[in-house]
């Protein structure tokens, strides 16, 4: 059945996203709330995990492009992104942050500069994996409404 | 990481999922913080143990809350948040009487920051995100700090 293969793919795929340290077991945590009441649960938390990380990656460039840098405000961002990063089972991006905010702490610009491109990768291939599990989801819930025998990814 | 009185997760009893949510029926929280996933994450952890949850986007509107007669057994507590912080909040809610339980939920990572939230007034705090065995232990010690009162 189509919507059991994709169930196996996703979970053979959230497995190589632990083996490569893009996802923690904090994204089990998030995948184990999906219910039957919640089937688009992942993929809500998901968007809105990206809209904010989106908004917040915009105004730290704006900050880090500024002559002076309001190291207060970074803060605020980089501490914001940490916590929905770490939230959601984004290891290496939520590490980046960590890094990111003790540059901050030491207003170091060369520093946060370097590491903020890095961080930026690192939300970049979580993003993408992100997305691969969301398009998962989708296609197991709508394999599940158009045949309610196929087994559920939760 | 968990900091706290007496704070011990080694205390965790064993229930069914059944028990647990039947207990917990009666509990109101409070979840304060100004990011919508977390609102939502904690929202739907706490909903899985049976407990009545409402969110606040700041530490403003939590006080507000309890200025208008709300009551909850549980806050949970971000620290960063826009127009007022958990910690002033925290201290506010303290100076206006408010005994009930306050954990703190944040990402900090400097001990400063972590015992300055603590002394405003926290019962417990944990590092984010909330796991469902911090809300076990979280709601052991609800249950032992309601049956003694």
């Amino acid at each position: 059945m189509a919507g059991t293969t994709v169930s196996e793919q996703l979970k053979k795929y959230i497995q190589s996203m632990h083996d490569q340290g893009v996802l923690d077991y904090h994204f089990d945590h998030v995948k184990a709330l999906q219910n039957e009441e919640n089937p688009g649960f992942v993929m809500e938390v998901i968007s809105m995990f990206s809209h904010d990380a989106e908004a917040a990656i915009a105004n730290l460039t704006t900050l880090l492009n500024s002559p002076v840098v309001d190291f207060a405000k970074l803060i605020s961002f980089v501490h914001q992104l940490k916590g929905s990063s770490s939230s959601i089972g984004g290891e290496r991006m939520a590490l980046a942050c960590r890094q990111l905010r003790q540059a901050c702490d030491n207003m170091d610009k060369e520093s946060c500069l370097q590491i903020f491109e890095r961080m930026k990768q690192e939300y970049n291939a979580l993003r993408e994996c992100l997305n691969v599990i969301s398009q998962m989801e989708r296609s197991i819930i709508v394999a599940q409404e158009q045949d309610p025998n196929v087994p559920s990814a939760f | 990481m968990v900091s706290g009185n007496s704070a011990s997760s080694s205390s965790l009893s064993m229930k069914s999922d059944e028990d647990i949510v039947n207990n917990n029926n009666n509990l109101r929280v409070l979840v304060v913080d100004d990011s919508p996933m977390i609102r939502k994450l904690h929202d739907m952890y706490l909903k899985k143990f049976g407990l009545k949850v409402q969110v606040a986007e700041n530490g403003k509107q939590a006080v507000d809350l309890f200025h208008f007669g709300a009551s909850f057994d549980l806050i949970l507590m971000d620290k960063e948040m826009p127009i007022m912080d958990g910690e002033e909040a925290t201290k506010e809610l303290r100076t206006m009487g408010v005994t009930s339980m306050i954990v703190g939920v944040t990402s900090l990572d400097s001990p400063n920051e972590k015992q300055a939230f603590m002394e405003a007034g926290l019962d417990y705090f944990f590092t984010k995100p909330l796991t469902t065995d911090n809300i076990s232990f979280i709601l052991q010690e609800l249950n032992k700090k309601n049956n003694k009162n």
